[in-house]
């Protein structure tokens, strides 16, 4: 799943010849490159002290060409003492920090599965949202609410956690449904399906699309399910669902979990 | 009801666990008569498998009659006598169409192991790992199959059950082995492994038109089977060099299909068995590939090496160079029985194939762990253990 809050992953192209960064680095964890070594550092604060040189020199003179040695050695010296501070490569990563800084509210999620069914039977299926429950086993229900809206509820073992109205904003019969869905917290997500003829006869492929607009920071957690409703749901779970349940009227089951108190027994990884 | 369960690396205990129910309109309940031990049983009880839970029901070869259906069920119907394919296929997706049903778009529950393994879902399996759906197996007194209709198979009044209780696995996946390397008039075929899968290609391999079929084992009593039941000429591999007396057997060509029915427990010799095994005991090489690197070098150019011993994971030291260069076919899967049950009653019928012989003991599942024991050290000439609950 893409995460909107994150910009794309920078490499070196962008912002210097250095590699990628890690992770670990990323998060501050590992000593920034080049820090370690002397020999760096006192070219970094050599490069410091004759930027100062340069600017003192340049604050005497007049005139445009005092100017310009007064901010080039100034920069110069800059550069040179946050390079020796913070290592070589700060520039990039002040850069990613300011990237990662900015806000980005949407995310969009994208999934397709092929179902050997003809488009206009999933198409079908679809149109009423209520169908959806058999797909979503954390949302018993789907209640039409007017012609094309209806309002779905997730219950928790403390009862009822999360509720919301998702509305069909727009369709083209065989082909394609588009929806809206509003949550609490002011979440809103924009969905569609489009349904295709696979090649070869292999039945139909379904396109979904999810765009989720949430506050910050909720995007990631909320775009994994279809309205927003049931957190971690996995879009692709769904989809198998969907497919499964139109190309052989059912979903399949595993055994009930045993039990004996196997539940802390041995696995295999 | 009673079930024998793997609750850890070479730990089966016989338990007490709820009766099976009908959760599907395409499920069916068997009572099971006959379940069979089945090679890649012992990966799941070597802990070579990932995904496995304690708790899990093993079993997958069985014939048992059905005593429910779900509403969906069209083909069977109670008191009718079956057995069914472990690999199970929902009949409706586009693979299952195409005959290719151990790739079952939907009858896998679970979609992330395998997808995280393999990059694609597969097929549900009976009595294997959490990866391959969680199915309850069948050594049980009831077992539930899913999607019934094209997963069990009804058997013919005047097949036995020790016979035909070999439909299920065995006899299917060495005919597989044969099909898949597409034998012409004159051509020669070997068989690495005579355990039932082994047998049972070596039957198959003459009955689709092998001029010759050379098997290759160790274990005394197998070979003796391979000759006396399977007809094959045989090879003990600790005894001979196998490259030098295929390439002598077949005039210096190298047999024209290789079959590896031995899968990633393959035994060797020597240095490279010792180090083979350090290596497992210490979970840094789970398949040991003698058999096939055999295969492939002693392969005639242009051949085809059929594998349908179970392979689990990761393999290096691969002789990809000897393949490209020889121009090899590499085919491999687990068994389709589905294609095959009929035409192997047909066959069984027409006494041109025999598989009761694999059936050398017969235990009641209070003796699972014995079983299982028993077959794993391939003590008392032990080809197959069937359980009768």
């Amino acid at each position: 799943m893409r995460n909107g809050r994150r910009g794309p992953p920078l490499n070196a192209g962008a912002w210097g010849r250095e590699k990628p960064m890690t992770e670990a680095s990323d998060k501050g964890e590992a000593r920034p490159a080049g820090r370690s070594s002397p020999l760096l550092a006192l070219a970094h604060w050599s490069s410091a002290a004759a930027g100062a040189v340069i600017a003192s020199r340049g604050l005497r003179r007049r005139g445009g060409l005092g100017a310009l040695a007064t901010l080039g050695g100034a920069a110069l010296a800059a550069w040179g003492t946050a390079s020796a501070l913070a290592g070589p490569d700060f520039l990039r990563r002040s850069g990613q920090s300011l990237l990662r800084a900015l806000p980005h509210g949407t995310a969009e999620l994208k999934r397709a599965v092929t179902v050997n069914r003809p488009r206009a039977a999933l198409y079908a299926f679809w149109h009423d949202f209520a169908n959806l429950a058999r797909l979503m086993p954390d949302v018993p229900e789907i209640r039409p609410d007017g012609e094309r809206r209806w309002h779905w509820t997730v219950r928790g073992p403390g009862g009822v956690t999360a509720e919301g109205e998702v509305e069909r904003v727009e369709e083209r019969a065989d082909e394609f449904i588009a929806w809206r869905s509003l949550g609490d917290g002011g979440t809103v997500q924009e969905g569609t399906v489009r349904f295709q003829p696979a090649p070869g006869g292999r039945g139909s492929e379904v396109h979904v699309t999810i765009s989720s607009r949430a506050p910050a920071g909720r995007a990631g957690r909320t775009v994994a399910s279809l309205f927003g409703a049931a957190p971690g749901r996995p879009l692709r779970d769904l989809l198998r669902r969907f497919k499964q349940l139109m190309e052989t009227n059912e979903i399949p089951v595993p055994a009930p979990p045993p039990a004996n108190g196997h539940e802390r027994g041995e696995t295999t990884p | 009801v009673k079930a024998l369960c793997w609750n850890g690396v070479n730990d089966l205990r016989v338990e007490s666990v709820p009766e099976p129910q009908i959760l599907n309109p395409g499920d069916a309940l068997v009572r099971v008569a006959l379940s069979s031990v089945c090679g890649s049983d012992l990966h799941l009880l070597g802990g070579y498998e990932p995904t496995m839970r304690a708790g899990a029901v093993i079993g997958h070869e069985f014939l048992g009659e059905i005593v429910d259906t779900g509403r969906g069920v069209e083909t069977l119907k109670k008191g009718d006598r079956v057995i069914a394919v472990p690999v199970i296929g929902c009949g409706h997706c586009w693979f299952c169409e195409h005959a290719m049903w151990p790739l079952c778009d939907n009858s896998n529950p679970n979609r992330q192991p395998q997808e995280a393994i393999c990059g694609k879902v597969t097929a549900g399996i009976l009595g294997h790992s959490h990866a391959f759906g969680g199915y309850a197996g069948s050594h049980a007194e009831y077992v539930r199959v899913p999607y019934a209709d094209h997963t069990a198979f009804k058997v013919p009044d005047d097949i036995p059950d020790e016979k035909a209780v070999f439909v299920s696995d065995a006899a299917p996946t060495g005919y597989y082995a044969a099909d898949l390397c597409a034998i012409r008039p004159g051509e020669v075929v070997a068989v690495w492994g005579c355990g039932a899968v082994g047998q049972m290609a070596i039957r198959s391999a003459y009955l689709l038109g092998a001029e010759r079929v050379i098997a290759i084992d160790r274990v005394p009593d197998r070979l003796q089977k391979a000759k006396e039941r399977a007809g094959a000429e045989v090879l003990h591999y600790a005894e001979v060099s196998v490259r030098d007396a295929l390439d002598e057997m077949t005039g210096g060509r190298g047999p024209d299909s290789c079959i590896d029915a031995v899968g990633m427990e393959a035994d060797t010799t020597g240095i490279e068995e010792a180090l083979d095994r350090t290596r497992q005991v210490l979970r840094r090489h789970g398949e040991r590939l003698h058999v096939l690197r055999q295969a492939v070098l002693a392969c005639r150019k242009g051949g085809t090496v059929a594998i349908v011993g179970d392979y689990g994971g990761l393999v290096d030291r691969f002789p990809l160079g000897a393949a490209m260069s020889k121009g090899l076919t590499l085919r491999m899967g687990r068994q389709p029985g589905q294609n095959y049950v009929e035409r192997l009653f047909e066959h069984l019928r027409r006494g041109e194939l025999d598989p009761s012989y694999l059936l050398t003991h017969c235990l009641p599942l209070d003796a699972g762990p014995q079983g299982y024991a028993l077959f794993k050290n391939r003590q008392d000439n032990c080809l197959r253990v069937v359980f009768a609950p």
